[in-house]
């Protein structure tokens, strides 16, 4: 008869171990030498690296995959003294790693998680996500942790080195800066991320014989960089030679048309790049699509060619929408191409996963921002949602916000949302923070009082920065972070002088639960036309449903 | 049409359980067992043998009646239930909650749960084996190590210097 913890097998205890936050796993680590053994190889198997606290829940397992070097819990530590903490981790690690080198040998993963864009800095004096990072750690990381399998790094600074890669045998992907590091890939890596590349290369360089690891690769990742993705996929394609076909379950591409048609080149090489894939092999597909020029179909045509030409037996999809409009009808026609994609490929039952990014104004000030408008792009999905008749989880990390651009949509919710005590008791109070602020209208120019759209799309914003990856694909597999917003900055949000503002962090979470109230309507109400649906992350606010049916909101 | 034969599973203490055949193949163990001595339904036994009408016996010397037949209600709950195979969504599966019908059913005292733990792990039941260890870490979560300690008769064999080094070795990743 087993009587104690300890008399468990040790691969159990490690499995145990695992389910654990990384707070469980320091504690467990502290109760006796045999489960010190074994929690800290679980400790340090996955470690992320990044500006914000780890969003913990007892409601699920997803604070246990990573160990993060972050930020603070305490919402209420100032910006300064958090990045003291941030750096002081990281030295601390640095030092633990350097005196027990047998910590080394359990790091399998590390990833660098950052917010979205540069962009969305609330203020330019801060340090941006990299340069919080300190290099010595990641250099040190590189030269003794030998059985690294995954470093996860969209940065040009903290990257893995060309040096590196014969440390590292078991290495299984690489985020690539300088073409150069082709030619010493190791043959383990299986998954390729084009970053933006430093230098143009010289093509010829580059023959069949240098690309061999590229033929064996299961996941392609092109850069948004519309340059680096023409270097490398004319660097690729130009090396295969007749016949050769690519067997990658995972591809990125781009699909842009801007103002000058400059991207026609892109879009050919992509489209020579589907013609050399095995397309039965292709289960994760993730396409960042947009067209600027209102008059032009090329979108729509896109679409229609993927459908027809290629028969895609996809589990994942994710669609990104690139534009530099604010307009609803660029969104709208946007939203008709991919549904009509959605509707007419022929995986329908097949597809799990669907992730869709739109790219509303920071600020919510959208053109056209009618009611009618939103009717007519709400009932669009509702028709094509329910034709994905295998999905289990969907992910919009920008519904919110897309949302919020409807203004007459957000004063609803303010004014007359839902009626339960915590609406009743919240929602007056966010009333009278709108009465009591005002932000700067980029557009006009003009100081102006705050309104409902910004109110929603800021508070939404910092939600969906919770899924630290924008790519979508991979979003749920890393670490949430906490996000907190302090109901100021922004666009100049601000307030009168004489005006005592008790608006801070800790009425954020209070405004996200009235959020999520008004997200579950929409969540509800498409779980009822999609049976197979269990998963959805609306803006990086979690809905899971329970055995009964019944949605239930996971950290709100 | 030939009747499908019946498996009996016999636990230590000598107590006999008559199960579906699907019922007993959620353990991975027997179901490959199975696949050796069954022919799979609908596929040819040109071996036709005057023992084909009698039940298969199968022996598991790890696991006692009372534990196994937790099991196998287990079992036959989710008999007509596929899970998805360990390669896909692994991480999703990982961080997902523990199955409200689960939990409600590993609500048992703390023997009988690593009992269910270790019977799940020698039988190969990934997902009752997930769950078991899922429980036992929402019982760990939020603890004290001394809290720890307690709950799971755990006897503290650091020295103070060891526990002083070691708290130093990991504050890095202390949640503070």
């Amino acid at each position: 008869m087993t009587s104690s913890l300890e008399e468990l097998p040790d691969d159990v205890i490690s499995k145990i171990a695992s389910y654990l936050p990384q707070q469980g796993k320091v504690n467990l680590a502290y109760c006796s030498y045999k489960l010190y053994t074994l929690a800290l190889p679980q400790l340090y198997k996955r470690i992320s690296f990044g500006k914000a606290s780890v969003l913990a829940s007892t409601a699920s397992f997803q604070d246990s995959v990573f160990t993060h070097v972050g930020y603070s819990a305490n919402q209420l530590v100032s910006e300064e003294q958090q990045l003291d903490i941030f750096d002081m981790r990281q030295q601390v690690l640095l030092q633990s790693l350097q005196i027990n080198i047998e910590l080394c040998n359990y790091i399998e993963e590390i990833a660098i998680l950052s917010q979205h864009d540069n962009s969305r800095e609330l203020d330019a004096t801060k340090r941006s996500d990299y340069e919080c990072l300190y290099n010595e750690l990641f250099d040190y990381i590189q030269d003794n942790c030998i059985n690294l399998r995954f470093f996860r790094s969209k940065s040009p600074t903290i990257k893995l080195q060309s040096s590196s890669f014969k440390k590292l045998p078991n290495l299984q992907n690489h985020c690539m800066f300088d073409l150069n590091d082709i030619k010493c890939l190791p043959a383990s890596v299986k998954e390729l991320e084009i970053g933006i590349l430093s230098e143009t290369p010289n093509i010829a360089e580059f023959g069949p014989t240098n690309i061999s690891t590229l033929l064996q690769l299961d996941s392609l990742i092109l850069s948004d960089d519309e340059r680096s993705s023409v270097i490398f996929l004319d660097m690729l394609l130009k090396s295969l030679t007749c016949g050769k076909v690519l067997n990658i379950k995972t591809l990125k591409i781009v699909h842009y048309h801007g103002f000058n048609d400059y991207n026609h080149i892109s879009r050919e090489l992509v489209k020579r790049l589907l013609d050399n894939l095995n397309i039965e092999v292709l289960k994760n597909l993730e396409i960042v699509a947009g067209c600027d020029q209102m008059a032009c179909a090329c979108l729509g045509e896109f679409t229609k060619y993927m459908t027809t030409t290629y028969m895609f037996k996809l589990r994942k999809l994710s669609i990104i929408q690139k534009t530099v409009h604010r307009d609803h009808n660029y969104t709208e026609k946007f939203d008709v191409a991919i549904t009509e994609l959605l509707s007419n490929m022929s995986n329908n039952e097949s597809l799990a996963y669907l992730f869709i990014r739109h790219s509303p104004p920071l600020d919510c000030q959208m053109g056209n921002g009618f009611e009618g408008n939103y009717i007519k792009r709400r009932d669009l999905y509702a028709a094509v949602l329910p034709k994905l008749t295998g999905l289990q989880t969907l992910v919009s990390p920008t519904i919110m916000q897309s949302l919020a651009c409807y203004e007459q949509l957000v004063s609803d919710l303010l004014w007359n949302g839902c009626e339960c005590q915590h609406c009743t008791d919240y929602l007056p109070l966010f009333d009278h923070y709108l009465m009591k602020h005002n932000y700067y209208d980029s557009r006009s120019g003009l100081t102006k009082d705050a309104i409902s759209p910004v109110l929603f799309g800021c508070a939404s914003d910092m939600t969906s920065m919770r899924l630290s990856c924008y790519d979508g694909l991979q979003t749920l597999e890393l670490p949430l972070m906490d996000r907190n917003w302090n109901f100021h900055g922004y666009f100049g949000i601000g307030h009168e002088d004489d005006f005592d503002c008790q608006f801070n962090q800790s009425c954020y979470r209070p405004l996200v639960t009235c959020m999520s109230h008004f997200l579950k309507d929409y969540v509800e109400e498409l779980g009822k036309s999609m049976p197979h649906l269990s998963l959805v992350c609306f803006s990086g606010v979690f809905f899971v449903r329970e055995d009964q049916g019944e949605w239930r909101c996971l950290y709100d | 049409m030939a009747v499908e034969r019946k498996i009996v599973i016999i636990t230590s203490d000598g107590e006999r359980f008559e199960v579906e055949r699907k019922v007993a193949e959620k353990s991975i163990l027997i179901k490959n067992m199975l696949k050796n001595l069954l022919p799979v339904e609908g596929e040819e036994d040109d071996d036709y043998d005057e023992d084909d009408d009698e039940p298969i016996e199968v022996p598991t010397q790890n696991v006692r009646s009372a534990v196994m037949k937790n099991i196998l209600h287990w079992c036959e709950h989710y008999k007509d239930h596929t899970f998805p195979d360990d390669e896909q969504d692994d991480d999703s599966k990982k961080s997902a909650p523990i199955d409200a019908w689960d939990k409600n059913f590993l609500n048992v005292d703390q023997e009988m749960l690593y009992e269910i733990i270790l019977a799940s792990n020698y039988l190969n039941i990934k997902p009752l084996l997930n769950s078991g260890c899922k429980v036992v870490a929402e019982m760990i979560r939020g603890k004290s190590p001394e809290e720890i300690r307690k709950t799971f008769n755990i006897v503290n064999d650091f020295t103070p210097e060891e526990e002083v080094a070691i708290r130093r070795e990991n504050e890095w990743a202390e949640d503070r």
